[in-house]
Formats: structure tokens, C-alpha cells, sequence
């Protein structure tokens, strides 16, 4: 919830500083490893925009898989059940977080 | 028909969490208070550590305690009957706590009049994780019962922590829980981490991690100075 009311608020700002008349869409970027749904933001999207200047705009919800760097050789790749979250180089486990914690307003869909 | 424009914002929508919570640091260490954001799943002995740990250090650090709940004040009675003080924190059905509910917990214990504020967020192994509090640093509990293989299911909990505490080690035996896996899961999430074993119960430990405060505590009072 405090993630889609965070979403609403920062897209109402940014439409008042754009300048923008309405808003049809927002584009919102999740990491795969932020404990969000695509189907529950967009239904609770649609709840939380209503009474405010963003009533009847849409959300679309792209998903950032996770890349990890393996602390030891160094190669970025996918952590998931098929390489048992280990680092397929080299086997290690050990390795830093490139993408998949973010949670971004991409972009808006506006009208003038 | 006017025409849609799309405008890249590219905007980090915990910005203004993450502004709020390194302002909150900024504030402690101004005022040499050590916040710990304390997490872990319901029932893995937060409050009974926490209670353990006031006792063993209640002479030296004035003490204060956050407790966020949902609605009860069943544990901010505990703590206060440890020797600290304590208020509650209603989340009203909130499943962690943001930056700002935290700077008003702060603002009302007046964080300035103690050495040690402890901020025990709502028993969950996956929001808390998710937003910064502005805690000085992060714990975590992990209890024998809830099994060695946490580490593998909730990584970011464990990443997030600057210290693991593993608690009920008395019940061991029975359970399927091994100490040095439960240890190598947790060296996996975060290379390097402290882990510290301990019986919230018989106070086997608690030593340990007062030490581990005592510790941290010192280096807040010395990046002042400096």
C-alpha cells in the first residue's frame, strides 16, 4: 500500500511540474527482488487514484530481473533456481546486487 | 485530438524515504543517540532479548525503546518493567515502518535525552527490509525454530542487517537446525557479517551483544568528536 500511495503522490508532483493537463498512463519499473505484484499494484493503482487528479489514468508495471556480480570472477548473471543462486563461473555465492531493488516512476503518459 | 507525450522521469519513487532517513542519521549522530532497527519474524524473542539486554546494560547507556505494533501495548509493558523507558508505535495494520513514522517516534521520546534508542519494527522478514528507517545500524533475529534455510528465503533481510542474532540455541537438539549452515546461509547473503548465538531465556549471550552495542555505540561518540 505505502508503495502505490508513494506512486500517486511522486506522479501528481511531477504532473504539476510538468505542466501537464492530464495524465493517461504511468510506467513504473519493479525489481524483481521489491515484494510487489504487478496484479495487486495495479488494482490498488486504480483504488488509490480515485478523488485526485490522476482518476481514470492507467499503470503499467515493467519488471527488472535480478543481476547479481560475482564478488570473485567478477561476471554478472541471473541468480535463480537453475544455477542454485550460485555464480555459474565459478560456483561461488558471494556477490553484489546490481539490479533488482529498484522501484521507479519511469515515465508518464501526458497530455497537453 | 491532442497528442500523448511521453515524459522520462526516471524517478526513485523511496526518494523521499531515503532523504528522510539519512537526515534521521544525521540528527542521531548530532544528538549521540544510536538508533537500532531491530527486526524479525513474530515470536523469534525480539522483546524477551530486548528486556535480557536492558538489564546487562541499563547502568551504563540510558535506554529507550519503539515498539511498533499493530495495536497492543503487551510488550512496551515489558520493557518498561526491564528498567527502560518505552513507547508504542501504532502502525494501524502497517506491516513495517517508513522513515517518517520513525522521526515521529523520535520526536516524541525526545531521542536526544538517550544513548540508545531501540526501534523494534513490526514482526515480518520481508517489508522491513524493504524501506530505511534511519536507523544507525540493523539487526535481526533469527530463531532455531524458524530453521537454518531463512537466509536462502528472505536474502535481503540479511543483507540489510548489520548483525544477526541467533536465539533459542538452548532448544537446538530439537530441531532440524545446524548451527554452521545456518551460519554459511547467512556468510552467503553477506560476506563478512557478525553472528551472534545467544538464550534470550537463560541469558546465555546477551553478554555478546551487549558488547557488540557497547561497540557501536563508542563509534558514534567518537565520528562526533572527530
Amino acid at each position: 500500500m505505502s508503495y502505490v500511495v508513494r506512486v500517486v503522490n511522486l506522479a501528481l508532483k511531477k504532473k504539476e511540474e510538468q505542466g501537464c493537463r492530464e495524465i493517461e498512463k504511468v510506467v513504473v519499473q519493479i525489481g524483481q527482488m521489491v515484494g510487489i505484484e504487478p496484479y495487486y499494484m495495479k488494482k490498488y493503482y486504480l483504488e488509490a487514484v480515485k478523488g485526485t487528479e490522476l482518476e481514470g489514468s492507467d499503470i503499467e508495471c515493467e519488471i527488472l530481473p535480478v543481476i547479481a556480480k560475482c564478488d570473485q570472477c567478477g561476471i554478472e548473471y541471473h541468480p535463480d533456481k537453475s544455477n542454485d543462486y550460485m555464480c555459474p563461473g565459478c560456483g561461488s555465492g558471494a556477490a553484489k546486487t546490481v539490479q533488482g531493488r529498484e522501484f521507479i516512476l519511469k515515465e508518464i503518459h501526458a497530455l497537453f | 485530438m491532442a497528442e500523448v507525450k511521453i515524459i522520462d522521469l526516471k524517478a526513485n519513487v523511496l526518494e523521499d524515504n531515503d532523504i528522510l532517513a539519512e537526515k534521521t542519521r544525521a540528527r542521531l549522530r548530532g544528538e549521540r543517540t544510536f538508533l537500532l532497527n531491530l527486526m524479525s519474524a513474530p515470536g523469534s524473542g525480539k522483546t524477551t532479548t530486548l528486556t535480557r539486554l536492558i538489564e546487562e546494560i541499563k547502568d551504563d547507556l540510558k535506554i529507550a525503546v519503539m515498539e511498533a505494533d499493530i495495536d497492543s501495548d503487551v510488550d512496551a509493558k515489558r520493557i518498561i518493567d526491564a528498567g527502560a523507558d518505552a513507547i508504542q508505535l501504532h502502525t494501524g495494520g502497517m506491516c513495517h515502518l517508513d522513515a517518517d513514522m520513525t522521526t515521529q517516534g523520535l520526536d516524541s521520546i525526545r531521542s536526544r535525552r538517550y544513548d540508545l534508542v531501540v526501534l523494534e519494527n513490526v514482526g515480518n522478514l520481508v517489508c522491513p527490509a524493504e524501506f530505511d528507517t534511519g536507523a544507525t545500524k540493523n539487526a535481526m533475529i533469527l530463531s532455531v525454530p524458524e530453521g537454518d534455510d531463512k537466509p536462502l528465503k528472505y536474502p535481503l533481510m540479511f543483507q540489510v542487517a548489520d548483525v544477526v542474532i541467533i536465539n533459542k540455541i538452548d532448544v537446538m537438539p530439537y530441531f532440524d537446525f545446524d548451527m554452521e549452515k545456518a551460519k554459511a546461509n547467512i556468510e552467503m547473503r553477506h560476506p563478512g557479517i557478525e553472528v551472534i548465538p545467544i538464550c534470550a531465556k537463560t541469558g546465555e549471550g546477551i553478554d555478546k551483544l551487549a558488547a557488540w552495542i557497547r561497540k557501536e555505540f563508542e563509534k558514534i561518540c567518537n565520528e562526533e568528536e572527530a
